[in-house]
Order: C-alpha cells, then sequence, then structure tokens
C-alpha cells in the first residue's frame, strides 16, 4: 500500500500497537505468594482449542501442555486399554499408528528463536549467551520495580522508563562489554514505550500479519514477570480501573533485539544482516512450524484423551453405586469445601453413622468478604479471584494477634535496616543458636494462619466502615443456605468446615489453603457464617423468608486440617462427645488412606497422627502433604447420588438439586464460578506438571522469595516463577499428579445445562475448544458430553 | 593417661567423626548415621573443650596443638551449626539426585572447618583451609547444571584460590622468619618492630582475610552463589566466610603490629561495610538481601578485629554465624512474615518517641559500659545503643516495659560475653591494642553508625531503595570489578557453555529472496 498521508501512517500505527495489544493480552495473571490461588496459566488462549494452543506455544516458546508419549506408556498402560486409544483415535481423526510418532516432535529446531539468540550463535558461539543477560537484566529491572509501592515516585514514570534509567547504571559498569557501542545504541532509545515498539517492528522488519505472534514470542520470554503485570491488570479491572504495564514489558525486550541488532550492525554488517534475513524467514515461516508442532503432538493428544476417555470410565463406575437416602433424621449435618481433599474425610465421616451428613460448598460459603485485623491494616480477601469483595469481615478484638503482628513487623525493620542490624546480631545473636537447636530438633506447632484469628473474638460483617444491617444479613444468608441446599431438616449440630494447610517454613503455603479464599484458610468464613446463623434476629428474618432453623441446632464453625486430617472446632462451644467421636474417628480413616503417598508407613492412629504432624511443623519439610495433586473431576450432584462411592480423593464436589433450583440460578453460578475456580486449579497442576520450567516454579530448594509476596525466583535471579514447585507434584521418583483435562460432571437434564452453555460464553469456549469435559449424568448412571452444541455418547 | 590428653583425643575426634560419616556416606545417602555421628561430633567438641578448660586453664595452651582458647569456642560453634544443617538437610534435599554427594562433601566441610580452626600447625592450618574450598566448590556445584551456578562457583575459586596463596606467602614468610610451624609460638614474639618480611606476612594475612570474607571488590560470588541448596548457602554465611575474622584473630598480635595491615583492612572493609549495609536495604530478593547484610557483617567483624578488639570480633562471629544460619533455614518464612506485617496496620512514627528511645537506650549503654568499664570501646556501645533505641524508637509506649527489659537482658548477655570472651579467651592479646589508633577509628566508625541512624530517622519508611551518589559510584565500581571476574572465569573455562535449549541455527543462510 502507497501511503500517502500522515493520517494514513497514524493509522497504520494504530493498528500496529493495537495488534501488539491483542498479544499483551493474552497472558494470564499470576497471584502473590500470600494469595496464591491457582490459574489457568493458558486463560487468556481459552478462545482457541486446546490442542492448537499446544502448537503455537511448542512454536513460540518450546512450552508443552502434555506430556511426552513415554510417559503414557509406562505410567498409564495399565489403566488405558486399547479400546480406548481406539476411541482417542477416532475422536481426533488419528491414525492410531500415530502414537510413536510423537516422540521426535519438540527438538530445539523448531521452537522459534529472538534474533538476539541467533546473533549469538553467528558471532558468540560458546560465550555468555544474551538470552540470559537479557531476562536477567530484565527480571532484576522487575524486581526492584514491582517492589515498590504505589506510592513511591519511581512506580509514576512507568516500567519502560524505569529500566531506561537503570540501564544506563548497569551499562556504567562494564555489561557485556565485548559488544563495542551497545552503551551507544543504548543511549539513543527512545524514551517513550510505544515509539520504541513501533522503531523496533519497523527495523527488524516485522510484517503485520506476524506481529502477534512476534509480540506474544517476546513476552513469553519473560512470561513470569508479565504474569504479574497481568495479574496488576486484573486486580484493577476487579476494582473498575485500567491499569496495565504490559506493553511497556514487551517494549522493554523488543528494545534489546533493537539495541542488539544495531550494535552488531554497526559492529559486522554482513554478518548481522545475514543473522537478520535468517530470523526474517524464521518468522515468515512461523505458520508452518506451529502446523508441523500441530502434527507431530497428535500421538501425545491421543494418549492424552485416551487416558482422560480411561478414568472417566472408571470414575463412572465408581459413583455406580446404589443411592442411599437417609432415612432417619440427621444428629450432624457438616458443610465442607469442594476440595479435593475433601472428599476422603467426608466419605469416612459419613461411614460413621447414617445419621451424619455432609455438604460440598466453595469454601467461602457464598461470603463475597476480605478480612480485617485492625482498622487501617492491611485486608485479606477470602473470595475466588474471579471476584472483588463486596463486604468486611472485621475482627472485633483482635488486640492479641495485632500485637503478634506490631512485633513481628518490628523485628524485621530491626533487622532489614542497616543502622540496626548490627547491633541487633551483636547483642541477640546467642539467642539464634537457641532458635536453630529449636527449630531442628523440637519444633513448635506452626501457627494455624499468619494474621487470622480462629477464635476467641468476634466477627463483624461490614460494608465500608458500617454494620451490615440486619435485613441485608438475613438476604445475603438466605441466598447462601438456599444455594446449599440446607433449607429445613436441620440437625441439631451443623459444622460449617473451612479448610486450611499446616506447613512451616513454606513460600507456597498459600497454594496449599482454600482456593475459594485466596489462599486463606476458611476459617474466618466459617467463623463468621456460624455466628450469623446463630443469632435469633437473622433467623427470625430467615423464617420470614421461609427457612425456619429450629431453636436446637446450633451452628459451629471448624477448621479441617488438610496436612493431619483433623478436624478442630472453633470457639468456645465444645461439641457432643459423640459427635467428636465421629470427627476424630473419620480422621482416623483418612489418614490411613492418604499415608501411603506420603510414604508414612505407621498405620497406628495415634502414631500416624503424629507422624503426619511432625510433617506440618517440620520446617525443612517440602512436601509437607499433596494438596490438590491427582485433581481430576468435578462432580455436580446431590449428596445422596455419591454418598457410598469412593472417589479416590480426586474429584471436586459440589452438592446440587436440580428439584430446588427452580430459577436454574443455581446452576449457572455453579457452571461459571465454582467450574471455573476448579479448572484453574486443574489446569495449574497439569501445566505445573508437563512443564515446570515455564509453568511450575521449580526447585524449592533454590527458592528466593522476591519483595516479601511477589513470587519466587529460582537461585539468584531468572525469570519470575509461577506455578508449583517440583516438590509439590512430584516425589522424587514419580509425579504425584497426573495430567487429566478436567471431567465436569452434571447430575441436571439436559437442556438446563444447554441453556447455560447457549448464554455464557466461558462455558462455550471451554467446553468446545477442551479446555475441559462437560458431561450431564442420570441417576442411571446414563452419560453425554455436551461438544460443539451437540450431546454426544461417548462413555 | 592425663585429663588433658583425653580432652585433646576427644577434640579429635570431633572432626575425625565428620570424615567417618564422609567415608560412609560415599555410596548411599545415609541420613540417619549423618545425623548421629554430627551430633556426636557436637558432643565431642563440646566435652573436650569443657574437660580441657577444666584441667590446665591458660598453661595448656602455651605449647599444645590446639592453637587458641577460642578454638574451642568456634569448633563447638562449627559442632552445632553441622548438626543442624545435617538435620535440616535430611527432608529439605529428599528426592534430589546425589543426595550421597551432598552429605559426603558436607561432612568433608566440616571435618576440614574443624581441623582449620583447631590446629596450631600452620601447615595443617593451610591444608585444612584449602580443603574447605575444595569441599565447598563441590556442593556450589550441586546443580551443575544450571550455567549461574557454574559461574559463581568458579568465581569463587578464583577468590579462593587467590586467598589460598595469600596465606601459603604469609605462612613461608613467617616458618622462615621462626623456624617453626606452630602459630601460637610465632605469635609469642609480637606485638614488636616488625622486620620487611614480617610486614609483608602481615599485609598478606590481612589480604587473605579480605578475600575469605568476600569484602568488595571480590565480593560478586558470594551474592551469586544462592544458586546452590538453601542448607549449603547457611553453612557458607555461617561456617566459612568468617573464618577471615578468625585468621585475623589468630594473627591479631602481628596484624596489629603492622600499621600498613591495619590500614588496608580498615579501608576495604570500612568501604564495604558502607557499601554492602546500604546494598542490603535495596535489595528485592530474600537471599540476595542476607548475602550482602552477610558482606557488611563481616566488614563489621574485621574492622573489630583489626583494630584489636578480639572479644568483639569473636562476638560478633559467632553471634553472626547463628543469626545468617537461622535466617537463611528461615527463609522461607518471608511470605509468612509478610502477610504478618501487613496486617499490622500502618506503624505510627514519632520524632519524640524516637529521641526518647534513643535516649533511653543510651543511659542504659552508658550504665553497662561503665559497669563493665569498657567505655573506651564507645563505638561499639553505640552500636548497640541504635539498636535498642530504634527498637524503642519503633515500638508504641504501651510496649516499651517489656522492651526495656528486654533491653536489659540482652545488655547484660551482651556484657558478660564481652566481659567473658574478654579475660578468658583472648586475655594476653588483647592488651598488645593501640589504644589511641582504637580511640581515633572508633570516633570515625561512630560518626558512621550515627550517620546512618541520622538516615534511618529522617525516613518515614524503613525502605528508601535509592543510594547516596558516592555510594552509587562505589556501587559501579565494584560492579565493574566483579564483571573483570566473570570476564576472568570466561576467560580461562573456554569451554562451551551449558545451554538450556539452543540447538543449531534453525536456517541456513536462504536464498536470496525475489
Amino acid at each position: 500500500m502507497e501511503i500517502t498521508t500522515e493520517n494514513d501512517r497514524d493509522t497504520l500505527r494504530h493498528a500496529d500497537l493495537d495488534r501488539m495489544q491483542a498479544a499483551c493480552d493474552k497472558i494470564a495473571p499470576t497471584w502473590p505468594l500470600d494469595r496464591q490461588i491457582a490459574v489457568n496459566p493458558f486463560w487468556h488462549l481459552r478462545h482457541r482449542p486446546a490442542r492448537e494452543v499446544s502448537a503455537t506455544l511448542a512454536a513460540l516458546s518450546g512450552a508443552s501442555l502434555h506430556m511426552p508419549a513415554g510417559f503414557y506408556a509406562e505410567h498409564a498402560r495399565p489403566e488405558i486399554a486399547d479400546a480406548h486409544l481406539d476411541h482417542a483415535a477416532n475422536w481426533l481423526n488419528l491414525d492410531p499408528a500415530a502414537l510413536g510418532a510423537g516422540d521426535t516432535a519438540e527438538t530445539a529446531d523448531t521452537v522459534w528463536l529472538p534474533l538476539s539468540d541467533l546473533v549469538d550463535a553467528e558471532f558468540n558461539p560458546g560465550a555468555g549467551g544474551w538470552r540470559e543477560v537479557i531476562v536477567d537484566n530484565i527480571s532484576g529491572t522487575c524486581a526492584d520495580f514491582f517492589t515498590r509501592s504505589d506510592d513511591d515516585p519511581v512506580r509514576w514514570q512507568g516500567l519502560y522508563r524505569f529500566w531506561l534509567g537503570a540501564l544506563t547504571d548497569e551499562l556504567a559498569t562494564g555489561y557485556r562489554d565485548e559488544v563495542r557501542g551497545l552503551s551507544r545504541q543504548c543511549r539513543r532509545l527512545p524514551d517513550d514505550h510505544e515509539a520504541l515498539i513501533l522503531l523496533a517492528l519497523d527495523e527488524l522488519g516485522v510484517l503485520p500479519e506476524q506481529q502477534e505472534h512476534f509480540a506474544l514470542a517476546a513476552l513469553l520470554s519473560v512470561n513470569g514477570w508479565a504474569s504479574w503485570i497481568a495479574y496488576e491488570r486484573w486486580v484493577a479491572n476487579l476494582a473498575g480501573q485500567h491499569r496495565d504495564g504490559m506493553l511497556e514489558l514487551l517494549a522493554i525486550r523488543l528494545a534489546w533485539e533493537l539495541v542488539i541488532l544495531r550494535a552488531t550492525l554497526a559492529l559486522e554488517e554482513l554478518a548481522a544482516r545475514r543473522c537478520l534475513r535468517a530470523w526474517r524467514e524464521q518468522l515468515r515461516h512461523l505458520p508452518d512450524r506451529i502446523a508441523d508442532h500441530y502434527q507431530a503432538q497428535g500421538g501425545q493428544w491421543l494418549w492424552q484423551t485416551a487416558a482422560e476417555r480411561a478414568y472417566q470410565g472408571h470414575l463412572v463406575n465408581q459413583i455406580r453405586t446404589r443411592p442411599v437416602s437417609v432415612e432417619r433424621p440427621p444428629e450432624l449435618q457438616a458443610v465442607f469445601c469442594i476440595d479435593v481433599r475433601s472428599e476422603p474425610y467426608r466419605r469416612y465421616l459419613e461411614a460413621q453413622s447414617s445419621a451424619v451428613q455432609t455438604f460440598g460448598f466453595a469454601g467461602f460459603f457464598g461470603l463475597p468478604i476480605d478480612y480485617e485485623l485492625v482498622t487501617g491494616g492491611a485486608r485479606k480477601p477470602l473470595l475466588p479471584g474471579l471476584l472483588a469483595p463486596g463486604l468486611t469481615a472485621h475482627e472485633v478484638g483482635g488486640a492479641a494477634l495485632q500485637q503478634d503482628s506490631e512485633v513481628a513487623a518490628e523485628r524485621q525493620a530491626l533487622s532489614g535496616n542497616a543502622a540496626s542490624s548490627f547491633g541487633l546480631v551483636e547483642a541477640t545473636g546467642l539467642g539464634f543458636a537457641w532458635k536453630l537447636i529449636r527449630d531442628a530438633f523440637n519444633p513448635r506447632a506452626p501457627r494455624p494462619e499468619a494474621g487470622i484469628a480462629l477464635a476467641g473474638t468476634d466477627l463483624e460483617l461490614r460494608r465500608g466502615d458500617t454494620p451490615l444491617g440486619d435485613a441485608e444479613t438475613g438476604a445475603l444468608l438466605h441466598g447462601i443456605l438456599t444455594a446449599l441446599g440446607l433449607t429445613g431438616n436441620f440437625a441439631d449440630t451443623v459444622l460449617i468446615v473451612g479448610h486450611g494447610s499446616e506447613t512451616s517454613n513454606n513460600p507456597h503455603a498459600a497454594s496449599l489453603n482454600c482456593g475459594a479464599c485466596c489462599g486463606s484458610t476458611g476459617a474466618a468464613s466459617a467463623r463468621l457464617l456460624a455466628s450469623l446463623l446463630n443469632r435469633p434476629a437473622l433467623r427470625q428474618l430467615l423464617a420470614e423468608r421461609g427457612i425456619s432453623i429450629p431453636p436446637t441446632t446450633s451452628f459451629h464453625a471448624a477448621l479441617h486440617n488438610t496436612t493431619t486430617d483433623e478436624v478442630m472446632v472453633l470457639g468456645k462451644n465444645a461439641l457432643k462427645p459423640k459427635i467428636r467421636g465421629w470427627l476424630d474417628a473419620a480422621g482416623d480413616a483418612a489418614r490411613l488412606e492418604r499415608a501411603p503417598r506420603l510414604g508414612i508407613r505407621e498405620t497406628e492412629p495415634f502414631a500416624l497422627l503424629r507422624a503426619v504432624r511432625e510433617r506440618g511443623r517440620d520446617w525443612s519439610q517440602v512436601r509437607p502433604e499433596w494438596g490438590l495433586a491427582n485433581n481430576a473431576a468435578f462432580v455436580v450432584a446431590p449428596r445422596r447420588f455419591l454418598r457410598r462411592a469412593n472417589l479416590d480423593g480426586r474429584a471436586f464436589l459440589h452438592d446440587y438439586d436440580v428439584e430446588a433450583d427452580t430459577d436454574n440460578a443455581v446452576l449457572t453460578t455453579i457452571l461459571t464460578a465454582p467450574m471455573v475456580v476448579t479448572h484453574w486449579i486443574n489446569m495449574q497442576y497439569n501445566a505445573s506438571v508437563t512443564d515446570n520450567r515455564r509453568y511450575g516454579s521449580g526447585n524449592k530448594v533454590l527458592h528466593n522469595v522476591v519483595g516479601g509476596h511477589i513470587g519466587v525466583f529460582e537461585g539468584q535471579l531468572g525469570d519470575l516463577r509461577i506455578g508449583l514447585a517440583k516438590q509439590s507434584v512430584h516425589d522424587g521418583e514419580h509425579w504425584m499428579h497426573t495430567p487429566l483435562r478436567l471431567s465436569v460432571f452434571v447430575h441436571a437434564p439436559r437442556d438446563r445445562i444447554q441453556a447455560i452453555y447457549d448464554q455464557h460464553e466461558v462455558v462455550q469456549e471451554l467446553v468446545d475448544n477442551e479446555w475441559l469435559y462437560l458431561f450431564h449424568i442420570t441417576d442411571d448412571y446414563d452419560t453425554r458430553r455436551l461438544y460443539r452444541n451437540q450431546w454426544l455418547a461417548w462413555l | 593417661m592425663t585429663l588433658v590428653t583425653k580432652a585433646y583425643l576427644l577434640i579429635a575426634l570431633s572432626p575425625l567423626l565428620h570424615v567417618a560419616a564422609a567415608f560412609l556416606n560415599r555410596s548411599a545417602p545415609r541420613w540417619q548415621l549423618s545425623r548421629n555421628l554430627s551430633l556426636a561430633a557436637l558432643a565431642a567438641a563440646l566435652a573436650g573443650g569443657g574437660l580441657l578448660l577444666a584441667s590446665g586453664g591458660d598453661t595448656v595452651f602455651a605449647a599444645g596443638p590446639i592453637a587458641a582458647p577460642y578454638s574451642l569456642l568456634i569448633s563447638v560453634m562449627i559442632g552445632l551449626l553441622g548438626a543442624v544443617i545435617v538435620q535440616f538437610s535430611r527432608n529439605y534435599l529428599a528426592g534430589e539426585p546425589g543426595e550421597h554427594r551432598y552429605l559426603q562433601m558436607l561432612h568433608t566441610a566440616l571435618a576440614a572447618i574443624l581441623a582449620t580452626v583447631l590446629t596450631d600447625h600452620a601447615g595443617v592450618l593451610l591444608f585444612g583451609w584449602a580443603f574447605i574450598s575444595f569441599a565447598l566448590h563441590e556442593l556450589l556445584l550441586f546443580y551443575s547444571d544450571r550455567p549461574a551456578a557454574v559461574m559463581a562457583a568458579r568465581k569463587k575459586f578464583l577468590m579462593a584460590r587467590a586467598a589460598e596463596v595469600s596465606l601459603a606467602a604469609a605462612v613461608l614468610l613467617l616458618v622462615a622468619e621462626h623456624d617453626t610451624w606452630s602459630i601460637s609460638a610465632w605469635m609469642a614474639h609480637y606485638p614488636a618492630e616488625l622486620s620487611g618480611t614480617e610486614t609483608l606476612a602481615a599485609v598478606l594475612v590481612a589480604l587473605a582475610a579480605l578475600i575469605k570474607c568476600a569484602q568488595m571488590p571480590s565480593h560478586g560470588w558470594l551474592i551469586q552463589v544462592v544458586e546452590a541448596p538453601t542448607p549449603v548457602s547457611a553453612l557458607l554465611h555461617a561456617g566459612i566466610i568468617n573464618l577471615g575474622g578468625y585468621l585475623l584473630i589468630l594473627f591479631g598480635p602481628l596484624v596489629t603490629s603492622a600499621l600498613s595491615a591495619q590500614a588496608l583492612v580498615l579501608v576495604i572493609a570500612g568501604g564495604t561495610f558502607l557499601a554492602a549495609s546500604r546494598e542490603m536495604q535495596r535489595q528485592p530478593a530474600i537471599k540476595a538481601k542476607m548475602a550482602w547484610s552477610t558482606c557488611a557483617q563481616m566488614a563489621l567483624m574485621l574492622i573489630e578485629a583489626a583494630l584489636g578488639l578480639y572479644e568483639l570480633a569473636l562476638l560478633h562471629l559467632y553471634s553472626h554465624a547463628f543469626y545468617k544460619a537461622y535466617l537463611f533455614l528461615r527463609s522461607g518464612s518471608a511470605v509468612e512474615q509478610f502477610v504478618i506485617e501487613q496486617q499490622a496496620g500502618p506503624r505510627s512514627v514519632s520524632v519524640p518517641r524516637r529521641i526518647g528511645g534513643m535516649a533511653a537506650a543510651i543511659a542504659m549503654v552508658t550504665g553497662f559500659a561503665l559497669a563493665t568499664g569498657s567505655l573506651d570501646q564507645f563505638a561499639s556501645w553505640l552500636l548497640v545503643a541504635i539498636f535498642i533505641g530504634i527498637a524503642l524508637g519503633e515500638a508504641p509506649l504501651r510496649r516499651w516495659r517489656s522492651l526495656l527489659g528486654f533491653a536489659l537482658v540482652a545488655l547484660a548477655a551482651y556484657s558478660v560475653q564481652k566481659l567473658a570472651l574478654g579475660l578468658w579467651l583472648v586475655p594476653e592479646v588483647a592488651a598488645t591494642v593501640d589504644h589511641q589508633l582504637t580511640l581515633f577509628v572508633g570516633g570515625l566508625v561512630s560518626l558512621t553508625f550515627l550517620s546512618l541512624w541520622a538516615h534511618w530517622f529522617q525516613q518515614s519508611a524503613v525502605d528508601a531503595r535509592d543510594p547516596a551518589r558516592l555510594l552509587t559510584f562505589a556501587r559501579r565500581l565494584a560492579a565493574k570489578a566483579d564483571s573483570g571476574v566473570t570476564l576472568a572465569v570466561r576467560a580461562i573455562w573456554r569451554e562451551p557453555r551449558a545451554s538450556l535449549e539452543r540447538g543449531p541455527l534453525p536456517y541456513s543462510e536462504p536464498a536470496e529472496a525475489e
């Protein structure tokens, strides 16, 4: 096209930047360590089929969304029958002979390489590579930038300008001296990030149709920090604001390409032009490379699909038990989180007596709150990452805890400060010898959760700074009880059971806590809900709305310790001895079931309890528990349907009674919120296994916490690491999580599910692009799979 | 067998038990055995040391095989660190490939450190000194597939060799001078007017200590070796890097006789102290923060030793060892700490409270200084006063009562340690100090501490990361030196880089497109 006017040029430039922005929008967020909830790292790529995304990412960054072919053949073969392989081959339109073909797929020469890598290969074979230099530089700059508070003037200038300023400083220290003229090139960079991007596109010669892939590949090379920026963007969006530094990060990455190109051009023009030509050629062939990967990965997807098909069959067999309806009135009702770790415990608790009823519900129990210890202190969100808190649970009289926090904060200030840390060492150093001995040989139990009270005080529900009125609270409670299916037939004792892990010295502790509570335990939510439901005034309001709670019923908050499988009651009122006995017996049985996976050989209940407790408080333990490893299914059904089924702790369980859900609102919520959350968890575990280097955080033994909570480096520097550590999914010999895409089974009529699918794009995307499987299941175990608007006979 | 012989045998048992543990782990990891042997080594050091001190007091050291009374103290410290680190590593490294290799090298390093700090024979000292570096090198390369780990270990390798050459030269000079290999026999000659050879030896010892303690500009590797497992960092920061301080104390009478050696340490460590303590504050990553902190803490320890304040240097040596070992092993708790701090709410800053806190601290500290008769060491007291003053200044008034109680206990413990170390472990060397120099430098050091305090005072938050211009200059200079070391490493080890995912060029030169 002939460019004639300034206007035309502007329009074109805008289009360029729009394409860059489109790539920026494809990076999924990562939550900080203190709120580490699971995220599907491919969330913003969900509008494309999973297999396509897999091929694209393999070509752009070398990422892997599936296991190597050998894994399935070796580890899953007994379960995967030939029939499953045939089924998968048929589904994927592949010849089963393709099974072996995938082996050679991922050789380095099919991964897209940035120009800086080609320059390396041409000029500096064997020397320190640009790749590490660039990643370290960007990562160091980002760490310095993002650990500053929002009111630090440094943050106002934006990431790109900050980087530019810091670069001058680094260059002065003789950074990569061997490329002469690098500093001069760096000084000539424009100080506006958009101008730089346009300049880089021009000089590198990236065609419009190549731009999005090009930009995405550049961002994926610093995916960790890109994910952090995406988090800041996400949080701002939830708060209705706009904040997006992604384009600036992209500009920095492109600036490196640009200065390396310019410097080498100035140094040795012919060779530099050769590199540039080879690089452009590579870019031109990128679509072919993606197609190659798509082809080559067929075998692995065949295995993957067959493994999922095999598990789905197995799961339906597990469910195929005689449903039980509880005839006699319940004596104990207990509400648990949908978390997969609740499943074994609930199963054993129900086995204690037919007078026990359990429920599965997202562990924040529908309370959209954050938690505030003292007025003015930081607030901890206690709800899924998809939502913004509307209400606050304020601790009335959290003074003791506050004092703890103050002391800890001061202690930190003393040892981190140049003026006081020397005197601190000399005056109190000997005390640390005692701490070393204590923590190594006789550790104390860790505090259940940093900064949240477990009992002893009252929580007040507030909006802003004023207490929430009874009428509103009553409406909220009514909604929660309806969604729970707990609207009548109340037992005398109703337990609201949140869950949390017990782990010491673990930067990723939050990832073992409740994902629905934003990485906190469910303790505060459970306490709040139980106390509200015990208030006579609110019960009165509930009765007016048709839910009458008998005066004999009392609600208790409890905490399920997922490391030790103990259930602790929070608050003053003790349980009846019989009920306490049930809880303890269920814990004994659940521990026994989970012990072998932890490598604990004890079978005697007390010794076993001691063993798991020791594990939780051990400051050197990198595998306190297996978390949600091996999760594979999400079952939305009434409990009677599943009561006798043993699902091996692999399924998220959400109670749902289609009869009570007259307007389909409850199911809509389930399929658009808890289903998304479980999908995120599932994909986080999958990606941390299939590609721990890019989507997992690597080796715990090397972890180095950045900025107190932002994330970890593995070792000194390198990109910010996201996802789960290798130790969280691997026991040293085997993967403890088998990557299977989530299978969602919904016990509801097809038209109910279809209606939600039709209305909600996100459900369509997840189902149609095969990020998860959505089945409906009937009382006689008939299943159909929803896919591209059809109900397929799948199992 | 006399009591003294029994004591020596017990003490010798402590490195030998680590040698045995290293041997027994040669093919498969035997954690339980390692743990028990480490505890036994600690017990042997404790029992032997106690027995020796009980049996003979000061006289036994004059001709014995052990360098000095404080050698026993340091060997107990190493024994404790060894036992804790072995215990910690057991679950921490579970499932990592090469556990037995790790244990083997860990025990080797511990045995070598124990031998080095205990011996009075300069040859054994040299040999042990070198052996520590070799064992540490293997530990730093536990993940030898990580390019950054390899680079850092090689930098450390170069620095270690430089320190060894320096120390070996000093030792040879002194052997030639005195015709014996006994360090305590050498030191019996000092303080004295030094010959040219002796002055050179003193400077070389000072140089070895500075390099060993990673003082600028030889500090680069220390910051970069966090590529090794956390317990290796704990061992390095608590049990190895401070040996430079031990060296300076051991050779104290010689070094304090040579103004040039003293000046070398004071200038280099002084500069490092200032730059590293500020650098520490601006590090976003916890392990980098701790590494810079070690750099600064070692600087302070070296300054104390060079001024002849041996009991303080010794106190600093083991206090920092326990402190930093704990901080490294606890580094996973950073997130929990962060959350707790956030919950605390905004901290109230009150200028009168800060001034009041400082005044109270100075009053208390002066009392203790007068009571222990060491007011002339005002700089060291000021250091503690600033710590207590800031602790009070940061805390709300309602907590002052408990804080003042804590401060009294801490000051009492500090005074007792200082007195005991001064009277008992380093009696004769302490008398050799040049008081005028100490007072003069002490004044300078006090001004430095006060400026640090003033800097803290004018901040509302204890987090100002952009350093002053002068320090930026020092930083650049140090970084420049470090990149020089990097280039040297590249020049020496020319093998191809272990690349993560680099193949041949994806495309050969394409035919000229039309």
